[in-house]
């Protein structure tokens, strides 16, 4: 296996979501730079990977767009989702020893039904990334690490129901800051109880909170889960310069977090202080991930006030909470659910904060002893004029057989429903069919 | 009649050429005695022999002067003060370690992060040779530290001379900026010697046109000119042979297979461009920001030796060929027994060498060619991208021509171009190419314009100076930079010429603070491409 670490660095100079958006050419210019003089690109522990596009059907295969992808997306997504990729291909393949994809626009807050965007996401590159990976090559479980300061609702929702990812979120408190959720009652679907954990913490933490939570209950429980593959949602907006959030870490406690984490494969989420910390936590990430000191990245002007024994009590308790829930969540129910028959069923309200409408969404696991579950939902969006019905039909990568002719049966009983647009994700076939029940037309994604 | 001479100076033979009017008038070759101004000299009589001195419109030489000097690696580096800030640490660069570190540091928007203190005062003062190079990161957007070092230094008479990273290299890249300043001060004087002796022997036999200098990215840079970074006219690989193949042959994109002793470069043309490495040479080890063509090597040439057991090639030079004398058979006597060529006295090669085992060898070295060949197309495709529209280039192919050069070039061309499926194509006077190319050159000009209005200020980058110009967006800054660009190219050729100039690199930010936009960044970089005067017709 090669020892060099992979960099795909797509900071997509020609797209914005507004010309002064976060979200903009700008975010990572001075990274660039920074990158550029620091000479990163000739360094031979580097290897620079050349960012490329996705295909719709990757993207199918996570998400279920509407109105419709092409509508959801621009080439700037494709290149982002298509670089997270060619990072984990290089990777699987053994030409790196890690990697990193340093791209843009991000995606942690892309649900499973995608009807617009929100947090500044419209597709999840991690997610996309391990569908791809579990569909090409023989991976089952991996784990993602999700650092952003921003709770990952969209990664935490994609793989709610599945025991084979196990993803774990340490962010800010929602109760103080967007979205708003990642409490740690919100565990894990029915049919995977445990295998979705999160760390609030409370706003002012620094490098010592974060570093406490990765050694006490993040590592342990790791070593416990043993996964093939750890992917970490790195998001820079932790960060004391932050001007969105209120944590407070600095580049080289970033480093050490990835140090000790040793992710496979890291990828960029957030981070808007594109001039006092991106340069920096970038360069420090590069580093810690090749092998090489990031002792001398050091931020101008660093201010951090201390944390107070009460934050400190805090984390520990979070800690504690989650490592004894991992320990005996077998004994556990999820509460979030309700069952009806043989489906667990919850609905649920979700603001699209850029697009400002909400979407209201029932949501049914199939209660199923041989494999995840089928997954069927109604999502829809009330924008006044422009109201979206759509009905989702999900079979996840290891359905039963029974299952799989459920999801068949229901497919052919709602052709001639009234639903906007129905789709169909076969995650087992890699086969993904939208049908419009109006038109009486089928579009298949290839 | 206007004619252009070449000279190639250094390596085994001095090479000269003269061209008028798409005609290669004549050519020769002049064994080195090592003493490369005696090789000018007899080369310099030996023209005069055809032509008179008044005829000559322009006289261009290549040299490896500063390459051997350097190679040679007889010299010591002065004292290396690097300002790197916060970043990389300093001993993981590829840079020679025994800097001098202060605390001094600007950041990527030149602002003064920490400025230079009494303590990095102190550390200056014990600075004991007579020369220093003074390197700060981000420099080139702010120089107001390395010249305060400087101001240190000279006032206090602690050296005599300095250098600095800004002058001297222009971009980003704070490692090869030091190597190259590093180089530029230890070559200047073995240069200037070179420079100065050429100009006796030019004034003695009443040479008074135009003198230029190829330089390694197959520009010109003329002869009058100080401040020449000697380490431009390092040639590493075929640079004139390169600029000799676009004139000797009629199509617009090939490959050149420069097979040498031991080592084989490759080089490509397209659309009439040479292609250029994205990064720049590296020295002695030490990346550089010289800028260069893409030169790419491999390890096999006409004196590489053969395992007699199993033919295959090795990396060892063990002297030349059995035909001209040697004691091991090489690739050359390979190629002899195959009658793919025939060299030296070819019946000693055939007397030692079986036809089994030289084919064995030929297999060997086209595999070695064939995989440098599919490295060079790998590394074009994975070149970085950062924008939406180089994600969507079509995938980059091979030329269809390859044009061989060197003395086993004829007979190997013919089989790596089997082996590839592409065309070879044979040009008249290839063993002039060198020389051809070099009288034939064209300056190459690189402008780079940043400007940044919140700052208002507007840099040309490689002049290092800030320009009076307030571009109210990129578009405004790119008209501005092919003017620049052309004014460039006059100054260091007068000629009627109406250079072609491309557009590189072309970006606009929007700057913002605090929830409005408080300005623009703008980069704009445009090149006037490396080209010939005219082609040969035959």
């Amino acid at each position: 296996m090669s020892a060099r670490t992979g960099l795909a660095f797509f900071p997509a100079f020609d797209w914005c979501i507004t010309p002064n958006h976060p979200e903009r050419e700008e975010r990572l210019l001075y990274t660039k730079d920074q990158l550029k003089e620091e000479g990163i690109f000739d360094l031979s522990q580097i290897m620079e990977i050349r960012p490329q596009f996705a295909l719709l059907k990757d993207i199918a295969r996570t998400h279920a767009c509407f109105p419709d992808i092409k509508q959801n997306i621009t080439e700037g997504h494709l290149a982002a989702a298509g670089s997270t990729i060619a990072v984990g291909e290089k990777y699987i393949r053994g030409q790196i020893k890690n990697g990193f994809a340093l791209v843009r626009p991000p995606g942690h807050h892309a649900m499973h039904i995608v009807h617009g965007n929100r947090g500044f996401c419209n597709i999840n590159n991690e997610a996309i990334l391990v569908e791809y990976l579990r569909k090409n090559y023989n991976i089952k479980k991996i784990a993602i690490i999700d650092t952003d300061v921003h709770h990952g609702d969209g990664t935490q929702d994609i793989f709610y129901h599945d025991p084979n990812i196990l993803f774990i979120s340490i962010h800010q408190d929602g109760k103080t800051l967007y979205p708003g959720t990642g409490f740690l009652q919100e565990y894990g679907g029915p049919k995977a109880v445990g295998y979705n954990i999160n760390f609030p913490l409370p706003p002012g933490t620094t490098d010592e909170g974060f570093l406490y939570v990765l050694e006490h209950a993040i590592l342990p429980i790791l070593q416990d889960f043993k996964p093939e593959i750890i992917i970490n949602s790195a998001g820079q907006d932790n960060h004391f310069t932050d001007p969105l959030a209120r944590m407070q870490m600095t580049a080289g406690g970033y480093a050490k977090l990835n140090e000790l984490l040793r992710p496979d494969i890291a990828v960029l989420e957030g981070g808007y202080s594109i001039e006092g910390a991106l340069p920096y936590v970038n360069l420090a990430i590069i580093l810690a991930m090749a092998g090489l000191d990031y002792s001398k990245v050091i931020e101008p002007d660093t201010t951090i006030f201390p944390m107070t024994n009460a934050m400190r009590k805090e984390i520990k308790y979070v800690c504690e909470a989650n490592l004894k829930l991992w320990k005996h969540k077998h004994t556990i129910k999820n509460g979030e659910f309700e069952k009806q028959g043989s489906w667990f069923i919850r609905t649920k309200n979700i603001f699209y904060d850029t697009e400002g409408f909400r979407v209201k969404q029932k949501e049914e696991i199939a209660s199923c002893m041989h494999c995840q579950g089928l997954k069927v939902i109604n999502s829809f969006v009330d924008k006044g004029s422009k109201d979206t019905n759509a009905f989702i039909i999900s079979i996840p990568p290891d359905a039963c057989e029974a299952c799989k002719n459920q999801a068949e049966l229901l497919y052919q009983n709602n052709k001639t429903s009234n639903f906007d647009t129905m789709f169909f994700q076969d995650k087992c076939n890699d086969k993904y069919i939208y049908y419009y029940p109006l038109e009486k037309r089928e579009e298949e994604i290839i | 009649m206007k004619i252009f001479v070449g000279i190639d100076v250094g390596g085994t033979f001095t090479d000269y050429a003269a061209l008028a009017d798409n005609k290669l008038l004549f050519g020769g070759k002049i064994p080195n005695n090592n003493d490369y101004i005696d090789s000018f000299q007899k080369c310099i009589e030996e023209i005069l022999r055809h032509i008179s001195p008044d005829n000559i419109a322009r006289l261009t030489i290549s040299t490896t002067v500063v390459t051997n000097f350097i190679t040679a690696n007889k010299f010591s580096f002065p004292t290396c003060v690097i300002m790197p800030g916060p970043g990389i640490n300093p001993e993981a660069l590829p840079i020679p370690q025994n800097f001098l570190q202060i605390g001094a540091a600007m950041d990527f928007r030149g602002r003064e992060v920490t400025p230079v203190t009494e303590r990095d005062e102190q550390i200056l003062k014990r600075i004991d040779t007579p020369e220093c190079a003074i390197i700060g990161k981000f420099s080139g957007r702010n120089a107001k530290h390395e010249a305060k070092v400087a101001k240190i230094l000279q006032s206090q008479n602690i050296v005599k001379k300095t250098y600095l990273g800004n002058v001297v290299s222009a971009g980003l890249n704070f490692p090869r900026r030091v190597n190259t300043t590093l180089f530029y001060a230890v070559s200047k004087v073995a240069f200037n010697d070179f420079r100065n002796a050429i100009k006796k022997i030019l004034t003695a036999n009443n040479l008074h046109t135009n003198v230029f200098f190829l330089t390694s990215n197959g520009g010109l840079v003329n002869f009058e000119d100080y401040d020449i970074n000697p380490v431009e006219t390092v040639l590493s690989g075929p640079v004139g042979s390169l600029l000799g193949a676009k004139v000797l042959s009629q199509v617009s994109s090939f490959i050149i297979i420069d097979i040498g002793g031991t080592t084989t470069d490759f080089a490509l043309v397209l659309d009439d461009k040479p292609l250029f490495a994205d990064k720049g040479i590296n020295l002695n080890g030490y990346p550089t920001s010289v800028p260069a063509f893409a030169v790419y090597s491999s390890p096999l040439g006409g004196d590489s030796p053969i395992d007699l057991e199993t033919g295959y090639l090795l990396s060892e030079r063990k002297g030349p060929a059995m035909a001209f004398g040697g004691q091991h058979p090489t690739l050359t006597d390979a190629l002899n027994v195959l009658d793919i060529i025939k060299v030296g006295d070819n019946k000693i090669s055939k007397a030692f060498l079986s036809i089994e085992i030289s084919k064995l060898a030929l297999e060997h070295a086209l595999n070695l060619l064939k995989s440098a060949l599919e490295n060079i197309v790998s590394s074009w495709q994975s070149e970085p991208a950062y924008h939406v529209w180089e994600i969507k280039q079509p995938i980059k192919k091979l030329p269809t021509y390859l044009i061989g050069l060197g003395g086993a070039a004829q007979g190997l061309t013919q089989e790596v171009a089997k082996l590839l499926k592409i065309q070879p194509l044979f040009v008249k006077n290839y063993e002039f190419a060198n020389a051809i190319g070099t009288a034939l050159a064209k300056p190459t000009v690189t402008v780079s314009l940043r400007a940044d209005t919140t700052q208002n200020i507007c840099v040309y980058i490689e002049e290092n100076r800030k320009i009076p110009f307030k571009p109210s967006n990129v578009n405004e800054l790119t008209t501005y930079a092919f003017k620049l660009a052309k004014e460039k190219y006059a100054d260091i050729y007068n000629t009627q010429d109406s250079p072609q100039v491309t557009v590189v690199e072309e970006d606009q930010f929007n700057v913002v603070k605090g929830f409005s936009t408080s300005g623009k960044i703008m980069n704009s970089k445009v090149v006037i491409p490396a080209d010939v005067v005219f082609k040969v017709v035959n």
